[in-house]
């Protein structure tokens, strides 16, 4: 097992960001959602995709190779949910790392989690947990 | 808390979208994904890939939307009910002009929690995305 498995619990972050009710429609256009109103937070779960800047932090901090890359596995869950008009802070860390040997050659697999809360009370928003494979493994 | 939603039920495949190269473009701009693999053919080629690909999120998209939809179909108030997780694995490519239809089933019902399990698929019946959806009242 290489050295990234040393680097599980490295951080990045924390960043700031407010979600506005027109990026919130934006997103909700583009993916053919209904959007209800007063819940637009609530009509786009997956709009949780947007705080990945502690993923692309990571990414460099680790020098994972962009080209080589595949999302594999995401994940949320929810706490007080995301509401229109709120400013959140997240923070992102490598939760885990594994490497496997297959047929076609080594894989890596990392899990970056993010905790997204509300700037002004500290609660938690959501959890977001993303798996990427490497293929042809970080070595 | 009484439902009309019952373990074992059939979320029924519903198509969802026809992805189009616009569509790539939309969604890349929303979601702030600036990879080049989803909007340049040629980037992609070079890549590796056949042309563009589809945001793997967008199919991901697609299924938690059927999931609060169908919520909303079957149960007379939904008030109350929201998501507490979401889950997708993703399992095969999507490209430009391919047709994602999504459903699945009722995983679990009952205890003011259901679970559904969802796929999307496309027109050749395979399934790119693999996920499930949590909604807790």
């Amino acid at each position: 097992m290489s050295d990234f498995k040393q680097r599980v619990g490295e951080t990045a972050g924390p960043y700031r960001e407010e979600i506005s009710v027109e990026r919130l429609r934006d997103f909700g256009a583009a993916v053919g959602a209904t959007i209800d109103a007063g819940f637009e937070g609530d009509s786009v779960p997956t709009f949780a995709t947007v705080f990945r800047r502690g993923e692309f932090d990571l990414f460099s901090k680790l020098g994972v190779p962009l080209s080589r890359i595949l999302h594999a596995e995401q994940e949320y869950e929810y706490e007080a949910g995301i509401r229109a008009g709120m400013t959140v802070s997240y923070e992102s860390r490598l939760a885990r790392y594994n490497e496997k040997r297959g047929s076609s050659g080594a894989l890596s697999f990392m899990t970056f989690e993010t905790e997204v809360n509300d700037a002004a009370s500290g609660e938690r928003v959501l959890t977001s947990r993303t798996t990427i494979v490497v293929k042809g493994g970080m070595e | 808390m009484s439902t009309a939603i019952e373990k074992g039920m059939a979320v029924e495949f519903v198509e969802i979208a026809r992805i189009s190269r616009d569509q790539l473009r939309a969604y890349a701009q929303a979601s702030g994904d600036p990879n080049p693999i989803h909007l340049d053919d040629e980037i992609a080629r070079k890549m590796g890939l056949p042309g563009v690909i589809a945001h793997g999120m967008l199919t991901a998209a697609f299924i938690a939307e059927r999931g609060r939809r169908f919520l909303k179909d079957q149960l007379s108030a939904s008030d109350g009910w929201r998501m507490k997780r979401f889950n997708a694995r993703f399992k095969a490519m999507t490209f430009p002009d391919d047709v994602i239809s999504v459903g699945g089933e009722v995983k679990e019902a009952g205890d003011g929690k259901i679970v559904l399990d969802l796929q999307a698929r496309n027109q050749r019946g395979e399934v790119t995305t693999a996920g499930a959806v949590t909604f807790t009242c």
